[in-house]
């Protein structure tokens, strides 16, 4: 770093303004990478790859996210100790979602579901949730997966 | 930037050395940066696939189609049946039924296999190709989603499923695939 003025008896000085300059650019860019701590995305729960999985819909501000781990356990937030496991519990966390959810004229429930599940988890279980939905009128439900190809 | 000089008289009488500012300034980006670099850590994109709700009960056992009775307003889907057995969670087979394909068909053990064999059975209205998948309950969800991503691929934008079988849905007299 140079570029101070250098004279005859005067002093050299390294000019820090492009390395400050620099330095802010690449913190900003970090700051805004940076991955923000979301409760309902769990890390733990690995995605399966799809070439076809569209990117994903900004615009819907009504969700509801489940994630589901490689035993088929529902986990509704990040680390969740009280998993759903079984199909009563399910329907009853459907009904209660349903009941807090604005409706469409059918009756149907205009919330998102969004199915974040382990790609070693079976599909048994994953249907066991989707049938869960389908009893409490959910309508639109999306499966997650990290982009491939 | 930020419009500093170097040096700046103030009131005439005394200097600022810039200098001295603009260092603990600079300390303390690189130690933004340091943290910033050590965290960083890009997570793979997540993109949406979306599937139709499983039927409370199967919509043909429910209002079963008169062959006699034509509508040719309403033309009808282009729908298949995907069967695909599980070996340890893998898959093990997949077969195709529908309405083009009435006998049971063996397209193989690969994804691959069956988008080529639907994507030559699509029709050009895309609402109409429909795929229904019936999958053993033991599949593991990854090879769920790839049987789902290769008729999408297909062009069978509309899938959905039907309930999990407890033996290989495959097994029976399908005839085999080329």
């Amino acid at each position: 770093v140079g570029g101070g003025a250098v004279g005859e008896g005067g002093e050299c000085k390294p000019n820090f303004m492009p390395l400050l300059d620099m330095v802010l650019q690449l913190v900003m860019f970090f700051m805004i990478c940076a991955n923000f701590v979301m409760d309902q995305m769990d890390e733990k729960v690995k995605l399966p790859e799809a070439q076809s999985a569209k990117a994903m819909d900004s615009k819907v501000d009504d969700y509801l996210i489940l994630n589901v781990d490689d035993k088929g356990a529902v986990l509704k937030v990040k680390d969740d100790p009280y998993p759903l496991r079984t199909q009563a519990e399910l329907a009853t966390f459907f009904a209660n979602q349903a009941k807090t959810s604005q409706k469409d004229g059918e009756g149907n429930v205009k919330k998102l579901l969004i199915i974040r599940a382990h790609k070693d988890t079976t599909f048994d279980k994953v249907f066991l949730i989707l049938q869960a939905a389908k009893a409490a009128k959910f309508k639109a439900v999306q499966l997650r997966a990290i982009k491939g190809g | 930037m930020f419009g500093i000089h170097k040096r700046r008289k103030v009131d005439g009488a005394s200097e600022v050395d810039l200098d001295k500012l603009v260092t603990p300034f600079l300390d303390m980006s690189f130690q933004l940066m340091a943290f910033f670099l050590i965290t960083f850590k890009p997570q793979p994109i997540e993109g949406q696939m979306a599937i139709n709700l499983p039927k409370a009960e199967d919509a043909a056992s429910a209002s079963p189609k008169d062959p006699t009775i034509s509508d040719p307003e309403v033309e009808p889907p282009n729908e298949f049946r995907v069967m695909v057995g599980s070996a340890n969670g893998a898959i093990r087979n997949i077969t195709v039924k529908g309405d083009q394909q009435p006998v049971p068909w063996e397209v193989g053990s690969r994804p691959s296999e069956l988008q080529a064999y639907l994507s030559k059975r699509r029709v050009q209205q895309d609402d109409k190709n429909v795929v229904k998948i019936e999958a053993q309950d033991s599949l593991k969800y990854e090879c769920l989603i790839q049987v789902m991503d290769a008729c999408i691929a297909a062009g069978f934008k509309s899938v959905g499923f039907a309930n999990p079988t407890k033996g290989d849905p495959t097994a029976g007299d399908a005839a085999p695939g080329n």
